[in-house]
């Protein structure tokens, strides 16, 4: 046990003083009292003194970390510690320090200090609720996917874990184990064993492979494969019990899966076995099962770990043997999904064998669930966008695509039976009776040949990639067409309106005072919306002001100056040594310490045309808010502006925050008011913006646009027009030496940002509710 | 800042070492032919930009072999190499050379870049955007079809020889404004683009220079490929050939796989705690 003196000492060490709070004069009734306030450190050491050297160790640890940012609140820590063990685990502990440090991050000082100060009811319960949410592990486990699927697999929630070839899904909640560590492992591999099912091919039977099978199975129950469903789900649908075939068909395609999953990714079975141990205790016992559910059950089992949990009833034994030798095939090294189906065909017929009920098998939790249905529907969703991939790219070849082109396209929705019934990939994707350019094929074959590289197997998938970089490629080289309809500007447009030009590509040329731009108010939104900005982000903001604080203009030494306080040294001697070789000596030899000044003025151009309806005009104003936040701190010049109109009649440019206006309610209730109006004629708010910062004094300009798409207006203005001019608006703001910037949502923006934007001066996002982080990111890195 | 001070100052006089002409233009010759596995015509192209006198300008994400690759054609083309890594500090003297006070004698001592067009190497500025933009204008007549540079403090001017190539590097990822590269600087070189190499010939880089075997090399370009996913989702950068190789020294000297590749690859990578966790997702899930 620790000496007293020995923790004081140590307390001392990590507080740096002796005493906390004060001493308080009370005035009552009965006179005046004086209230003792001032606490010694002293009062922390005998309970701190009870506690095991290996314990305390960690006490001492956590107490540093809460002494850094505030001795007062280590020192209540320290006092209520010996108290909290009695109720806490370790771990817990962690999680109690860790709340502590949330408040105080959040609200400051004193609610932190007063959480330290003891344990309430309400803190124990917080933190013995066990369990996984959703909500705290989607954002890295979206990213994770992100990093497995390349993209193509988005997560979502659901009520439980299944995919739709799309989409994955996650429960809302894991809380298997008392240790979230446990169940976020559980939340990983449910996640990767969903990427598994579109990496390793689950849902795209091939028709062709299982002609002879389907007809058999037609044949002996008189059902008929569907044309409409995917070709999983007829072929599920051929078997009488359907519910019976997904659950075995789910079985053995989980364990194809699985097999291959740790193949491919070594590591991950690490994260399987955990997770299998996990949930093996909670199988249920045979003796609770009919005689099929129990067969399901052993089986699985085996091909889970190679061995039962406990021994199966006599008479199951052979027959669970002859299933297992059954499924070995789903577990070669190149089994395929029609190897599993093969094998579920096989086995069905066994347990047909049986006279005994069905209530169902739940196969091992982080397996989740097969959902035909929801496959049959993301697959035609995939067919449906594909078949508009393929008909953009037409259009953009300037290959007229067959007037039966819309229904084909409707008809490929249908089309989900199989979409390699009819041979080779690429004759799917030109299904549409057209004919197309060699060189145009040749690139497609080979981004099919590169995808293939990357996804192993041929699916929809993979030629949604296919048709997205490969017509990325073909259309950054050919030219879209314009539709050619123009609207005239009247004397009545013009007045009070100013004027600008508009490039015109075709004729490389402006067109003289061409649109009618009009200064407009903002009206005023809620007052509150800035709040629940603030409280909605919370965690975000704190992050946000920390990292802008570091950015605020600090001192720094100039070297080789005029004049300055300190001689530099090596340029003192450099000049000497002019001197001596006769050579006219340089006078900046001194060394300045200066204020960095931030000379910088930005203005955020926010396109308020009717796309960004709902989300995207909410989010771009979140991130406004934490972007005002920010720039208050480091007291740049800012200044907000948002853009809409309809025809060149009608350019409206609303005004948020000027640059020499402050951060007031006023501003604040403008950022509440702006709503989405009507299109995006990108050119003349940028020229006007330009005119605005170059009657900025700055040294530094920057045009910040955040935007949900192209630029596109009622008339003419779509396509390459209206590509051309904004590009031509930016590079005048060029000249003007202003930096413009583009922050885009819009997944097509690839094809035509790098020709608006010049290389860099753009980030796509791929999600709107990325941009109250992204905003705020891109203007640190952009200026510093 | 006393700390950056000295670290200045240790960078100076290492500059005035070489400057003090302690260094031997032999040294600069690249004795040992270095490992490169060309990705596409590269070679090709830059021997032609050589043939013809221009300068060059290398683009590319961080680690993807650019130096590497100016040091292998220094080789090929039995060409002294001097390298130049810019920083914020350089001034044009750093390049150019200056006087040195010696035993109460003033000497001129040339710096780097008057060195190179001298003996006719190959210069090459590494990273040139982060030197001073006063400093990236002593470069323009010499990247021009005069090829001069002039040498103000002593009234000359040289001429280069034929023999002589400007070569700048530039990662055109995500630049700060206060740091662009002018654009009558840019203009002056020709471009090629450099990305990370396919996965095929990674693997045979990473394996070859960290002395790892073949199979772990897939493993940790794998890795990379998935990371690398994640761009502009959230990072900015993948992780480049240079942090696989990192990874695999690591493993090589014993770290366990999974730490290596958190310390080389993970870490810095990013700051953000959640994506930072998503990639030691990946890399448990990987090795
Ligand atoms: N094609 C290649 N052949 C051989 N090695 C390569 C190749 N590509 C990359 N490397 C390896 O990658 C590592 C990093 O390369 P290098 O240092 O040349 O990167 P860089 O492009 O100069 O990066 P930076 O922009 O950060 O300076 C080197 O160790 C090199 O071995
Ligand atoms: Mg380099």
């Amino acid at each position: 046990m620790a000496a007293f003196d020995d923790v004081k000492a140590q307390l001392f060490k990590i507080l740096g003083q002796n005493s906390f709070g004060e001493d308080v004069i009370v005035q009552r009734y009965t006179g005046t009292h004086y209230a003792r306030g001032l606490q010694s450190i002293d009062e922390a050491v005998p309970g701190l003194m009870t506690l095991e050297e290996a314990v305390l160790e960690e006490v001492y640890n956590l107490g540093m970390d809460l002494g850094k940012r505030d001795p007062e609140m280590a020192f209540y820590f320290f006092k209520t510690a010996p108290d909290a063990i009695k109720h806490f685990s370790f771990e817990d502990m962690k999680q109690w320090v860790a709340m502590g440090l949330e408040l105080f991050d959040g609200y400051g000082a004193v609610p932190a200090r007063n959480f330290f100060k003891g344990i309430t009811r309400e803190t124990i319960q917080k933190i013995h609720v066990h369990g996984l949410e959703y909500e705290g592990v989607a954002r890295t486990l979206g990213i994770y996917l992100d990093g497995l699927s390349g993209g193509s697999l988005r997560l979502e929630k659901g009520e439980e874990s299944y995919t739709d070839t799309r989409r994955v899904y996650l429960p809302p909640q894991v809380d298997l184990s008392d240790d979230n560590g446990l169940n976020f492992k559980l939340y990983k591999v449910m996640a990767a064993h969903k990427y598994a099912q579109m990496r390793y091919r689950s849902f795209e039977l091939r028709s062709k492979e299982l002609e002879e099978l389907f007809e058999r199975l037609e044949s002996r129950y008189g059902k008929s494969a569907s044309q409409e469903a995917s070709t999983l789900e007829s072929f599920l649908t051929l078997f009488p019990d359907r519910a019976m075939a997904t659950d075995l068909f789910s079985l053995l395609e989980n364990a194809r899966v699985e097999h291959a999953l740790r193949l491919e990714f070594r590591g991950l079975g690490r994260d399987l076995d955990l997770v299998v141990a996990m949930e093996w205790g909670l199988r249920p016992n045979f003796s609770k099962l009919s005689k099929r559910e129990a067969v399901l059950e052993g089986l699985m089992q085996l091909l889970t770990r190679g061995t039962l949990r406990e021994p199966l009833p006599e008479d199951l034994m052979p027959v669970v043997g002859r299933c297992r030798a059954m499924a070995d095939k789903v577990l070669g090294e190149m089994a395929t999904v029609e190897d599993t189906a093969r094998a579920t065909a096989e086995i069905y017929e066994i347990l047909e064998g049986f006279d005994s009920p069905y209530a169902g098998f739940q196969d091992m939790y982080h397996r989740g669930v097969v959902k035909p249905e929801r496959v049959t529907a993301g697959l035609r969703e995939t067919q449906r966008e594909l078949g508009e991939k393929m008909r953009r790219l037409l259009e953009d070849l300037k290959i007229k695509p067959p007037p039966e082109i819309d229904s084909q396209v409707q008809h490929a929705a249908g089309e989900v039976a199989d979409p390699f019934a009819h041979g080779a990939p690429l004759d799917f994707l030109f299904r549409f009776g057209v004919e197309l350019p060699e060189e145009i094929k040749k690139e497609l074959l080979a981004e099919i040949e590169k995808q293939l590289g990357e996804m192993g197997q041929i699916d929809s998938s993979l030629l949604m990639k296919v048709l997205d970089s490969a017509g990325r490629k073909i259309r950054a080289s050919i030219q879209a067409r314009v539709t050619e309809f123009q609207v005239e500007l009247t004397e009545e447009d013009a007045r009070d309106a100013i004027l600008y030009d508009e490039w015109d590509y075709k004729m490389g040329h402006y067109r003289a005072a061409w649109c009618a731009l009009k200064e407009r108010g903002m009206k005023r939104g809620s007052d509150k919306f800035v709040e629940k900005t603030l409280e909605k982000h919370r965690e975000l903001v704190t992050q946000v002001r920390r990292q802008f604080e570091i950015l605020r203009p600090d001192y720094k030494r100039l070297f080789r100056e005029i004049q300055g306080e300190e001689i530099d040294i090596d340029a003192f001697i450099e000049a000497l040594a002019d001197i001596k070789a006769g050579t006219a000596p340089s006078e900046k030899i001194y060394i300045r310490v200066d204020k960095k000044e931030r000379d910088i003025a930005v203005a955020f151009l926010v396109d308020m045309s009717g796309s960004t309806t709902g989300w995207v005009i909410d989010t771009e104003k979140e991130a406004l808010v934490l972007m005002c936040e920010a720039l208050e701190i480091l007291q740049d010049k800012y200044a907000i502006y948002g853009f809409s109109g309809k025809t060149r009649k009608q350019c409206d440019f609303y005004t948020i925050k000027d640059f020499d206006e402050e951060y007031t309610e006023d501003v604040k209730s403008r950022i509440a008011g702006m709503e989405a109006f009507d299109y995006t004629r990108m050119g003349p708010p940028i020229r006007h913006l330009s005119k605005i910062l170059d009657e900025t004094p700055a040294k530094v300009k920057l045009m910040i646009i955040l935007s949900d798409g192209k630029p596109e207006d009622f008339d003419e203005y779509k396509g390459e027009h209206g590509v051309e001019d904004t590009r031509k608006a930016l590079i005048e703001a060029k000249r003007k030496h202003i930096r413009p910037f583009c922050i885009t949502i819009d997944t097509e923006a690839r094809d035509y940002m790098p020709h608006m934007f010049g290389e860099v001066s753009y980030v796509i996002l791929d999600k709107v509710e990325k941009l109250p982080r992204k905003l705020p990111e891109v203007y640190r890195k952009l200026t510093t | 800042m006393a700390h950056t001070k000295l670290g200045l100052n240790a960078r100076r006089n290492g500059m005035k070492e070489m400057l003090a002409g302690r260094v031997r233009i032999e040294e600069y010759m690249v004795q040992q032919e270095p490992y490169y596995s060309p990705v596409g015509n590269e070679v090709a192209v830059f021997e032609t930009a050589y043939k013809n006198r221009l300068p060059v300008m290398l683009k590319g994400p961080t680690g993807c072999g650019k130096t590497r690759f100016i040091q292998y054609m220094a080789y090929r083309l039995k060409r002294p190499l001097i390298t130049v890594a810019c920083h914020d500090d350089l001034t044009s003297s750093d390049l150019v050379g200056r006087y040195l006070v010696k035993g109460g004698e003033t000497e001129w001592v040339d710096g780097p870049l008057t060195r190179a067009v001298k003996v006719g190497g190959i210069c090459y500025l590494d990273e040139i955007v982060e030197a001073r933009k006063d400093t990236t204008v002593v470069i323009h007549p010499l990247t021009d079809d005069r090829r001069l540079l002039p040498i103000e403090k002593k009234g000359e001017i040289l001429k280069a020889p034929d023999e002589f190539m400007l070569c700048i590097s530039y990662n055109p990822g995500y630049q700060s404004v206060m740091k662009d590269l002018k654009h009558s600087t840019r203009q002056r070189f020709v471009g090629m683009n450099f990305s990370y190499p396919p996965k095929e010939m990674e693997a045979e880089i990473v394996s070859h220079e960290a002395q790892i075997p073949k199979e772990q090399a897939v493993e940790l370009v794998k890795l990379g490929e998935k990371i690398r996913n994640l761009k502009d989702k959230g990072l900015e950068e993948g992780a480049s050939t240079r942090l696989l190789i990192y990874a695999g020294k690591l493993i090589k000297s014993g770290i366990e796989p999974i730490e290596a590749c958190e310390i080389a690859i993970g870490n810095p990578l990013t700051d953000d705690a959640e994506m930072q966790k998503a990639i030691k997702e990946l890399i448990t899930t990987v090795m």
